[in-house]
């Protein structure tokens, strides 16, 4: 019999790199349980020779809701940024449904260094 | 059926929980998983320092009393701990008019176990802070 | 999968009984919109084969109850009739397995809205960036279907 290895990343945490994420909101409408939440504001940039400034989107809060999170996926597949991605981390309990809720702070260290 | 099974966990050192493994849905295999992985190990003694009541799957509202009455003849010091998403909020069956939005509306739930389902690591994870509390 | 009008379900799944097919599998019903379809698998167990039968309902949303001729089908037609609304004729066992209360409609069929969905304010509603909301036509939620969000005005959202 063949040793079945488990990736390290297999149903484990997403973890976000707020550096690429363009607040463009498409992780947040394709997730079937609605537990990602965005905001994010627009902020106008004058880059030097350029005829216009142009609009960049600054992205205040991300938050998973991981007490509702069915790991699907489908967040980290659809990015085009690749701003998600699986962690290999072991999800930490809360002492409260609501303590499950993980913001940017917790979630960037989730990232994978090199990419998952 | 509520009788708990006792188990020392060898990654918390000093944890013995005798355990009750309410099943109501796919992430109870986890806890299978956790058993035969040796996260978990059945034992004998008998010596468990409390009982816990392992919740994992979905809480249906036709479900609830039974979870409740397990819980109640569960011998004290008792404890109980949600395992996967159906149990912390309805997960993926959230918006169903059928389905508790988490065993906690029904049971004082100590600790969440994130994750759908949860690996067997998380269980542990969870076991340890159950023990640190 | 094979048709079979409804006014032969039991005929055609009792003959299945009689061809070998020894053990039930399952029964589920389909929300088409303008009817209901039932669906019934049996398997074989000497040679593993299996069976699909299926048949659309009346308008009545009747179907008779295969109890007699599979006893696990019982529990399949309690489903059917508590979620999608359909009467099983026959059915000795008319429980339901997940409602605990007559308030409601089928949870299966489509058309039946799911009020937490309803309520609970979409994430997906925020626009990228807070100035362009005002803008932009607001799209619909993940599993909220069409007409599940009516304004007042009567216009769906």
């Amino acid at each position: 019999m063949t040793e079945r290895v488990i990736p390290p990343n297999a149903h484990s945490l997403i973890g976000l790199n707020p550096e690429a994420c363009t607040s463009c909101m498409i992780c947040v409408r394709e997730c079937p349980v609605w537990c990602i939440d965005l905001a994010s504001h627009t902020h106008e940039v004058t880059e030097e020779g350029a005829r216009r400034p142009k609009v960049v989107h600054v992205l205040d809060e991300f938050t998973i809701d991981f007490g509702a999170c069915m790991y699907c996926g489908i967040c980290v597949d659809v990015c085009p940024f690749d701003a998600l991605a699986w962690s290999s981390e072991i999800d930490p309990s809360a002492h409260a449904a609501g303590g499950l809720v993980h913001g940017i702070d917790q979630l960037v260290k989730w990232f994978p260094a090199s990419g998952s | 059926m509520t009788s708990a099974r006792h188990y020392s966990v060898p990654g918390v050192p000093g944890l013995a929980v005798g355990v009750l493994d309410i099943g109501l849905a796919c992430c109870s295999l986890e806890i299978a998983a956790a058993v035969t992985a040796g996260l978990l190990v059945p034992s004998d003694s008998g010596s468990a320092e409390s009982s816990v009541l392992l919740v994992s799957g979905t809480v249906t509202d036709a479900m609830a009393p039974a979870v409740l009455s397990a819980w109640n003849a569960l011998p004290e010091p008792r404890r109980a701990v949600s395992f996967g998403a159906c149990a912390n909020t309805g997960g993926p069956y959230w918006d169903a008019p059928t389905v508790l939005k988490g065993v906690d509306q029904v049971i004082p739930i100590e600790v969440y176990v994130p994750g759908c389902p949860p690996r067997p690591e998380a269980l542990i994870a969870g076991l340890a802070e159950l023990a640190a509390r | 999968m094979r048709r079979v009008p409804v006014s032969d379900w039991v005929t055609e799944l009792a003959a299945c009984q009689a061809a070998g097919f020894d053990c039930f599998g399952m029964i589920a019903g389909v929300d088409r919109v303008e009817s209901i379809e039932v669906i019934a698998s049996v398997v074989r167990s000497s040679d593993a084969s299996c069976e699909l039968m299926s048949t659309t309902l009346d308008a009545d949303r009747t179907v008779a109850s295969i109890a007699h001729v599979y006893t696990g089908a019982a529990w399949y037609e309690r489903e059917l009739a508590e979620m999608f609304g359909v009467l099983v004729a026959g059915a000795g066992d008319d429980r339901p397995l997940l409602r605990r209360t007559d308030e409601g409609a089928p949870t299966l069929l489509k058309s039946t809205i799911l009020g937490a969905r309803v309520l609970t304010p979409w994430p997906g509603d925020a626009d990228a960036g807070d100035d362009a909301k005002a803008n932009r036509r607001r799209q619909r939620a993940v599993g909220v279907a069409e007409g599940w969000l009516v304004d007042e005005s009567g216009s769906d959202d």
